[in-house]
């Protein structure tokens, strides 16, 4: 088995005249939770896209588990599992509905497939929920059918697109909890987010991403340098905040 | 107001296009399609001219069919417009009739309006019998618009409470109002004698004239003789019901505007008792498919919409062969007709399998290892397609054969008809499964409309390919055509047998090359209807 979970090189992808992705090159560790963080527009959707095998990358490779994502794609999809970004699901299906058929779609058992659903909706409190129709489900419910879906087929590798964005506490915790338990079987994680106090507290390796490149990567506290992750962050990326002088001497004043 | 949405959809349609060659392509080709169609819609209205007295009353029937189709066929081909979501704007702070205003005149903007704006003012040329006549039908073609226009964006707010029904609902619903329309024509329809069409079109107009777009077209002809007092009282009557419809679409507007995103309206699902998802006996993933089609075919307002639809189709063209025998006169007619309904039923529902399942494909893909996963995903798809289908053609090619050939009527006369058909639906599957690779179209997600169509300048060019296909497939099925006729009524099971069979190697066909096809192209098919149009 490979030494690393997800590993790209040279990763690029153009739009038209645009460059999101500016030659990526990731090395996961198998077994690691691993966190993309850049700001908004830094590529990371794109990226994980290429390397689920979503998107076609205008140059360069990814293998997943030493399996070429696109080349052999049937060996790699069969071994990863994914919540994408927006998250958009077949929702004219019940959750139980929606488990039971992504398990059929993936060639499983219908008796393995049953039993998994029925546990995972249950270890993710959506039991009470599983027979109601997805289309009725609020955010983190979404969220939590989503990541049932996603570990359904029992993947080595999980990519999760912002899995936190929009879910309650609540909900936040559980979804926690079965990634922790998922990773301590020796499973990969790669999740992309920007929020920096969880991957802090979630991850032991990030990449940072900026206009479409890595420009550090590591494990967190390396990559912290005894500051917060959230400055180490900003220092990075080199934004600044805008301040007090920066314009909209505008707002706040209403006139009548 | 009105003109910033104006815009705002000239920006879309724009920004649509940009940096994408097919699309850019599909819109020069759409553009283009709509230019030759009003040139041609134009001189036919200014052709009324040279038909004397004849003139008002065709004007009229003229109008009323125009209303109509530029009303509901939109709707019920699915190719409503909806570039400006009316939701984006509930924030803002419109007034209802600000929005309501704004709306219609953006439904207004594009290739298809104006295109049939242009035809229509065609009878200021062709209907006015004296220059005090031009005004009023200036007037009398503003009206008829705005009336369409209308009626467009009504249609499909006061159509989506009826799609939360149950299926079987909604199409009792279709065929109550074909039932309507066929009780409200019939009086016409039964008396219908080509060789007295003249005093038949005078019959036609002497109803339709009391139809809003027939009292417009009426009102231009009284003004031409005259008498003005009618015209000025006719074109008012059109403005009261232009008013009254205006009324209506700002009260559906401002209600969809601040209800919430309609919920499904389905209880919870019924817990199944087994264990497995989709029918027995066949493929995992076939089944899985067949089983999530039929559910959506079941709950979805959009696929109750089409089903629904084509019932109504159906209906309509029986009802169109059982008054006009001419449309489909001679040996072999029903037949015909079956091939033309087989095939509609089938690319209805097929032609665009990737795009219906839209923003969520991305889990099809992550699924989808190569050609062989895609073969039994179509594979379940089309048979999904054959469930609603199969019955309503197979009433179909009884009552067709019955109306069309009643000297055939019975098992073997239906089977003759019937074989043509089920080679033309399996042929047209599997068009449709290719189509869905090859011409993929995002469609926009509106929870107010169900029917809305491809995004904004791409609708001609999607029904355009559709009836290339729908051609192909009427060459395609010239073998079982050629079988009918040779092997007559003796042979009937046989060959239904052959035109099934037939059917089945031209989906099997399509589902292959779709697969392989699709198997290369899929993240670039995810990547364009991934995200929904508008």
């Amino acid at each position: 088995m490979s030494e690393f979970a997800v590993q790209t090189r040279g990763l690029v992808r153009r739009f038209g005249e645009r460059t999101a992705v500016a030659g990526v090159d990731l090395a996961v560790p198998a077994g690691s939770f691993f966190g993309l963080v850049g700001p908004n527009g830094a590529g990371k959707t794109t990226t994980l896209s290429m390397i689920t095998g979503l998107l076609r990358p205008t140059a360069g490779s990814v293998t997943l588990l030493g399996d070429d994502v696109w080349r052999d794609p049937v060996a790699a999809k069969a071994r990863m599992g994914a919540l994408p970004e927006g998250l958009r699901l077949f929702e004219r299906l019940s959750g139980r509905e929606l488990l039971r058929y992504t398990g059929r779609l993936r060639g499983m058992p219908a008796g393995v497939v049953a039993a998994r659903a029925d546990e995972l909706l249950a270890v993710l409190d959506l039991d009470a929920a599983a027979d109601r129709l997805v289309v009725d489900y609020s955010t983190g419910m979404r969220k939590k059918i989503g990541l049932a879906a996603a570990l359904l087929h029992n993947p080595a590798v999980l990519f999760l697109d912002e899995p936190f964005e929009g879910v309650d506490p609540v909900s936040a915790g559980t979804i926690r909890a079965v990634l922790e338990r998922y990773t301590r079987s020796g499973a990969t994680v790669l999740f992309s987010s920007h929020v920096m106090e969880l991957v802090e507290r979630l991850c032991d390796r990030i990449a940072v991403l900026d206009q479409g490149r890595v420009v550090a990567a590591g494990p967190v506290a390396e990559i912290r340098g005894g500051r917060s992750l959230h400055e180490a962050f900003l220092a990075l990326v080199g934004r600044r905040t805008a301040g007090e002088d920066g314009g909209l001497a505008w707002l706040g004043r209403w006139s009548g | 107001m009105a003109w910033t949405l104006v815009r705002l959809k000239i920006s879309l349609i724009a920004g649509g296009l940009r940096g994408d060659v097919v699309r850019t392509l599909a819109f020069v080709v759409g553009a283009a399609t709509g230019v030759a169609a009003a040139a041609l819609g134009f001189t036919g209205f200014a052709l009324l001219r040279g038909l004397g007295d004849a003139a008002t009353d065709l004007g009229v029937v003229a109008f009323a069919v125009f209303t109509l189709t530029w009303a509901l066929v939109p709707v019920f081909a699915f190719r409503s417009d909806e570039t400006l979501d009316p939701a984006r704007f509930a924030l803002l702070p419109l007034r209802p009739g600000q929005a309501a205003a704004g709306l219609l005149a953006a439904a207004g903007t594009g290739v298809a309006p104006i295109a049939a704006t242009v035809a229509l003012s065609g009878s200021v040329v062709g209907l006015p019998r004296s220059a005090g006549a031009v005004p009023v039908a200036v007037a009398a073609v503003a009206l008829t618009v705005l009336t369409c226009l209308l009626l467009g964006r009504i249609l499909p707010l006061v159509l989506l409470p009826l799609l939360a029904r149950r299926p079987a609902e909604v199409v009792s619903a279709g065929m109550a109002v074909l039932v309507l329309l066929v009780a409200a024509g019939q009086r016409w329809l039964v008396t219908f004698d080509p060789d007295r069409s003249a005093a038949q079109l005078a019959a036609l107009a002497g109803w339709l004239r009391w139809t809003p777009p027939g009292m417009a077209a009426q009102a231009v002809g009284d003004a031409g003789a005259g008498n003005h007092l009618a015209a000025a009282a006719r074109l008012a009557g059109v403005a009261v019901v232009v008013a009254v419809l205006a009324w209506c679409w700002r009260r559906v507007l401002a209600a969809a505007l601040v209800a919430p995103a309609p919920a499904s309206g389905h209880p919870a699902a019924r817990r199944r008792g087994r264990r497995g998802f989709g029918p027995r006996g066949m493929p995992a993933r076939t089944a899985a498919v067949l089983g999530r089609e039929l559910r959506y075919t079941w709950r979805e307002p959009r696929r109750k919409a089409n089903v629904a639809t084509l019932a109504l189709l159906l209906g309509c063209l029986l009802m169109l062969v059982a008054v006009v025998p001419a449309a489909a006169a001679g040996p072999g007619a029903a037949g015909t007709l079956m091939v033309l309904a087989g095939g509609i039923a089938a690319l209805s529902s097929s032609a665009n399998y990737f795009g219906l399942q839209g923003a969520a494909l991305w889990s099809t893909a992550m699924a989808t290892g190569g050609a062989r996963d895609l073969r039994a995903e179509l594979a379940g798809a089309l048979l999904a397609a054959t469930v609603p289908a199969v019955p309503m053609l197979a009433a179909f090619a009884a009552l067709c054969t019955l109306v069309v050939q009643p000297d055939d009527a019975g098992l073997a006369g239906t089977a003759l008809a019937a074989a043509p058909g089920c080679a033309a639906f399996g042929v047209a599957l599997g068009a449709g499964a290719l189509l869905s690779v090859l011409l993929p179209y995002p469609l926009p997600e509106r929870p107010h409309n169900p029917f809305a169509g491809p995004g904004a300048g791409q609708g001609l060019v999607v029904s355009l390919t559709v009836m290339a296909a729908l051609l192909t497939v009427n060459v395609c099925v010239a073998p079982v055509h050629a079988a009918v006729h040779l092997l007559g009524p003796g042979a009937a099971p046989a060959v239904l047998a052959a035109g099934a069979g037939y059917g089945a190697l031209g989906a099997w066909a399509g589902i292959h090359l779709a697969a392989r096809i699709g198997a290369r192209r899929l993240p670039e098919i995810v990547e364009r209807v991934g995200r929904p149009a508008g």
